[in-house]
């Protein structure tokens, strides 16, 4: 039991060691790939433009919560919008 | 000095010009039928995407009336 | 020199910058559906004004920028005011400078690829910041400030301070959001879905958009949309037909129907070139008797070249705009001011035109009448947008993952390889081919979007190019999913009867 939740099958470390081979892989080719499509990775194609196709290191958010943020910074400005309405109209 | 250097400017668009009609003479154009075919697949999803947006666009009237 | 790069910078910033987490595991159509939609509808969203400004904010705002603004889906007066231009502008600046070797990253380790990417993020965030500072600074909300009276009041900060902090902080949400695109919870790349979204939203408003509108500096109001507009017309006013359908074919305030003909019409051609191609016949080395075709494409880099020349020239304009007001501050003589710039306020439809200096030969003009009046502009504008598209796809031929290199890598992968050529040779077949299909399908798209421009388009012809071919993309992208997987899709199912 608390061995396979300390090591699920294709979990960090084996995460961890397809990122180092394939590191090596690009290194042992010695051109230096002019893109990150080129290099064997996502990003930009002849005519897509990606540009966020890795998981770098940051703060790490989920991307409904990237949305619901949006939305409250929508609904924000509405209410900053409203609140000045209403204030006006009384002074 | 100059003079090469202008003769080089003028020649790569004289090249590209002779390479660029040949190969657009070598290129398969599309026929009729199968350009009406992509313009009404194309033209359903343009404007379905053009008409959800401008339902959005419709809702921040009302909304910009209220707020403003 | 050597041991400094640009990318240790970016590590600096790395903990603070937020990053959308990769899937755990496979999304799903529906879900792809739906996070398309919510962000598309979320971006549209933008469009409100900026808390701040006074009701119909667009109408007062003397705007420099109208020349290029729709391409990049610069809303005036909303929360979009800087659209889409910050990503676009720091992602050719990174791709570019790591194509052209500018910066020293080895694209192939894993760990430089994350401080690239992060780099073009932090790049498209500080952008923002500069553009939303640099429109406060050179006075561009000044005429639509709420309770503000530009020549008797000190200056206001607060507003600016609000302004500012709404402005850059929507456009790192547009960012994020096209994060979530490119990180494959959508479909096709963000900036793309984006642009086809704003090129057909504009497209259905402008064409029947019912709301009306005030004209500037007089009584009379008109309705948004071009066709609607040209109806009413029709039936009030009989007696002054004449002058009405000009109206309705040239008003420069609200879109006309010169503007709606010229986008059509570039829809149309660019569906036709999209479909031009040259069909290499391929067989494959390890089944006997495989034969089938690969095809290369005429506009095989798509829009990006012309969305690359419009970039420049929109940054040329901007930054000269900032560089001009700062000159005007800093009382410098009037001579040298009109070498850069001279601009002219149309009372009617508030844009700030450029009449002279060095930046109006980089500007299209409002009409064909104008185009012919000032050929030494049409000429320079032409040529620019013609020479950057081209040198553009050129390069970007080469250094996007699809250049000849590249697709033998794949060929030789999958056991393919063209019929009548030896294996190393199709390296240099393709060589030979895709480059001239890039520059030729620039060109051609170059010139589609300039004689848009040149009648009158005002850049609508040039974003009703890129947004069409975006789409194609895009769409590609959504029907290869949608048969792979689309069979169980609740959508499908729900839209089955349809």
């Amino acid at each position: 039991m608390s061995s396979s939740s300390a090591q699920a099958p294709g979990g960090l470390r084996s995460a961890v060691k397809r990122k180092t081979t394939a590191d090596k892989k690009a290194q042992s080719g010695n051109a230096l790939p002019l893109s990150t499509r080129s290099a064997g990775a996502g990003g930009s194609s002849s005519t897509m433009m990606k540009l966020f196709t890795e998981e770098a290191q940051g703060l790490r958010v989920d991307p409904l919560v990237v949305l619901f943020l949006a939305v409250g910074f929508i609904f924000s400005v509405i209410i900053l919008h409203v609140f000045a309405k209403i204030t006006g109209k009384f002074t | 000095m100059a003079a090469e250097g202008l003769e080089k400017l003028t020649e790569i668009p004289v090249e590209f010009f002779k390479d660029g009609s040949a190969f657009i003479k070598k290129c398969q154009k599309p026929d009729q039928k199968e350009y009406f075919k992509i313009i009404r697949a194309v033209g359903v999803g343009f404007i379905m995407m053009g008409v959800v947006g401008y339902a959005v666009k419709l809702v921040h009237i009302p909304i910009r009336y209220l707020i403003v | 020199m050597s041991g400094f790069r640009l990318l240790d910078i970016v590590k600096f910033f790395l903990p603070l910058l937020p990053e959308v987490e990769f899937p755990d595991e496979q999304i799903s159509f529906d879900e792809r559906v739906v996070f398309t939609i919510a962000s598309g509808i979320l971006f549209l969203f933008g469009q409100l004004p900026i808390y701040g400004l006074v009701a119909n904010a667009q109408f007062k705002i003397e705007d420099p920028f109208f020349n290029f603004r729709s391409i990049f889906a610069m809303e005036k007066g909303t929360l979009l005011e800087l659209g889409l231009l910050p990503v676009i502008t720091s992602a050719f600046l990174w791709q570019l400078a790591a194509g052209l070797r500018l910066i020293n990253v080895n694209l192939g380790l894993r760990s430089d690829r994350e401080l690239y990417q992060t780099g073009q993020k932090l790049t498209s965030f500080v952008l923002s910041f500069v553009y939303a500072a640099g429109f406060i600074y050179s006075g561009y909300f000044d005429s639509a400030i709420r309770g503000y009276d530009p020549i008797s009041d000190s200056t206001p900060y607060g507003w600016y301070v609000f302004i500012f902090v709404q402005i850059s902080t929507w456009s790192i949400f547009v960012t994020l959001l096209i994060e979530i695109f490119d990180k494959g919870y959508a479909f096709g790349s963000g900036i793309l879905c984006f642009l086809t979204l704003q090129t057909a939203t504009r497209f259905i408003a402008e064409f029947l958009g019912i709301e009306i509108y005030p004209v500037a500096n007089s009584n009379k109001s008109e309705s948004y949309g071009a066709f609607i507009n040209f109806t009413r017309n029709l039936s009030f006013n009989l007696n002054s037909l004449a002058s009405n359908v000009l109206n309705s074919f040239s008003r420069l305030n609200l879109p006309n129907l010169t503007q709606f003909y010229v986008t059509l019409l570039s829809i149309l051609a660019v569906i036709y070139f999209q479909n031009c191609r040259i069909e290499l016949p391929i067989r494959s080395t390890k089944v006997r008797g495989m034969n089938n075709v690969y095809p290369i494409r005429l506009l095989y880099t798509g829009a990006l070249p012309i969305l690359f020349a419009y970039t420049i020239l929109i940054n040329l304009q901007i930054f000269g705009y900032f560089v001009y007001v700062t000159l005007q501050n800093t009382k410098t003589s009037s001579f040298i001011i009109s070498l850069l710039a001279k601009f002219k306020l149309d009372s009617y439809s508030n844009n700030l035109g450029l009449t002279s200096g060095f930046l109006y030969y980089f500007t299209n003009s409002t009409s064909l009448f104008n185009t012919l009046l000032s050929p030494i502009r049409t000429v320079v504008y032409a040529s620019t947008v013609i020479v950057l598209s081209s040198w553009f796809a050129d390069k970007w031929s080469y250094m996007s993952g699809s250049a000849p290199k590249d697709i033998s890598k794949t060929f030789k992968e999958q056991g393919i390889s063209i019929s009548g050529k030896r294996d190393i040779s199709i390296t240099k077949e393709l060589g030979r081919v895709i480059p001239v299909a890039a520059v030729s399908g620039a060109f051609i798209l170059a010139a589609l979007a300039i004689s848009g421009d040149l009648l009158g388009g005002l850049g609508k012809g040039a974003s009703a190019v890129i947004g069409v071919s975006s789409a194609f993309g895009v769409l590609e992208e959504f029907m290869m999913e949608y048969q792979q997987t689309g069979g169980n899709s609740q959508f499908t199912q729900a839209f089955g009867g349809l």
